[in-house]
């Protein structure tokens, strides 16, 4: 999909799959950019995470190889995860 | 999502990496899913191997029936989960705390689905144990579940945001006030030592030194016939989450040691 591999449309996506993991309302009183972190902004569950994880590679496909990318993670780091971090990876996948 | 039909109900699953041998996760009680060991060690093995990790009955994103809780339930969900999945050939499995309890009933009711076990902080009952042992794994489940005053659980929850908080407690209250599980683990019995010395499989065993179920890892050392015991240094029952490099190192050098044909080369370049 190198149509929608810009940051900007990269971060977009991923939000609205934060949304439909979370639930759209929750997301209503946030503001959720490049520096937002899953864990102590967003509060996402670590199951909740899962699920994300699940969708991106839905949406993705081979292209983005997240269980080697989180494979070679320490717990601390995975914890720590922001939403642009995430983008980052997507976009040096997906190539502009 | 992937979910699977498994002995009658929905159970959340992830199958990760490719190849052989097929290792399984299968995690502890109540606040606690799949996630502690997709985050921990599940993704580093599926670069080595077949992985599947899932929620229990109950937990995480699985389906949360009223009844179905005991020991004999959770393997039969396990084995159910197997046969949707297709995987007929014997598989390791991995189990922190009760998922260790799970797979080592598996092991003694279905031997030819097991080929080999890491068990992590196994809370298993033996009937050997002094009656308090016994007891410990429905008391034990009753102090996570109900007892917010225990340091470790406290330690735990001060790490969590509100929002986690709030829902993993809402999840665990469901579990333990609105199912028989609590009654379904009481009932359920102990393992006996006739039983487990006909587990021929080979079977790692890890505790935290300074785990307060220490005695089991001495019990099923001496009667599980080919047992290996790995104690971490420093560690408390928490190893997954204190000791997660030595656990996720540990994990990788069993695949090898199960994957013959994996090439030298190969294995250091993953």
């Amino acid at each position: 999909m190198r149509g929608d591999s810009s940051p900007e449309l990269v971060l977009e996506a991923v939000t609205a799959m934060i949304g439909t993991v979370v639930g759209e309302d929750y997301l209503l009183g946030l503001e959720v950019g490049m520096d937002t972190s899953f864990d102590q902004d967003l509060e996402i569950e670590s199951i909740e995470f899962v699920a994300l994880s699940e969708k991106l590679m839905e949406h993705y496909g081979e292209q983005v190889d997240f269980v080697a990318w989180l494979g070679g993670m320490e717990l601390e780091e995975i914890m720590g995860l922001t939403v642009g971090r995430l983008v980052d990876y997507i976009v040096s996948c997906t190539g502009a | 999502m992937p979910n699977a039909r498994a002995n009658d109900i929905q159970l959340f699953y992830q199958r990760l990496g490719a190849g052989s041998p097929t290792i399984v996760f299968i995690h502890g009680l109540v606040m606690d899913n799949l996630s502690s060991w997709w985050y921990t060690v599940a993704n580093a093995a599926a670069g080595v191997a077949d992985v599947v990790c899932y929620d229990l009955r109950g937990h995480g994103l699985s389906e949360r029936p009223e009844s179905g809780y005991s020991v004999a339930d959770s393997v039969d969900d396990l084995v159910g989960l197997l046969d949707t999945l297709a995987i007929d050939h014997p598989v390791h499995l991995v189990g922190n705390s009760y998922g260790g309890v799970v797979a080592l009933a598996t092991a003694v009711s279905h031997p030819e689905r097991v080929a080999g076990m890491i068990l992590v902080e196994v809370h298993a009952a033996v009937e050997s144990l002094r009656p308090r042992s016994r007891r410990q794994l429905a008391e034990g489940l009753d102090l996570a579940g109900l007892v917010l005053d225990d340091q470790d659980v406290n330690q735990w929850l001060e790490n969590l945001g509100g929002r986690k908080l709030n829902r993993m407690a809402a999840s665990a209250k469901a579990l333990i006030y609105g199912t028989t599980l609590v009654g379904d683990l009481r009932e359920s019995p102990a393992f006996k030592e006739v039983d487990l010395q006909g587990v021929s499989c080979p079977v790692k065993m890890v505790f935290g030194e300074h785990s307060d179920i220490l005695d089991r890892a001495e019990l099923l050392s001496r009667v599980l016939p080919n047992a290996d015991l790995r104690v971490i240094e420093g560690a408390d029952h928490s190893v997954l989450m204190g000791a997660t490099s030595e656990v996720r190192a540990l994990v990788l050098d069993w695949v090898r040691a199960h994957r013959p044909e994996l090439q030298e080369t190969e294995w250091r370049a993953s």
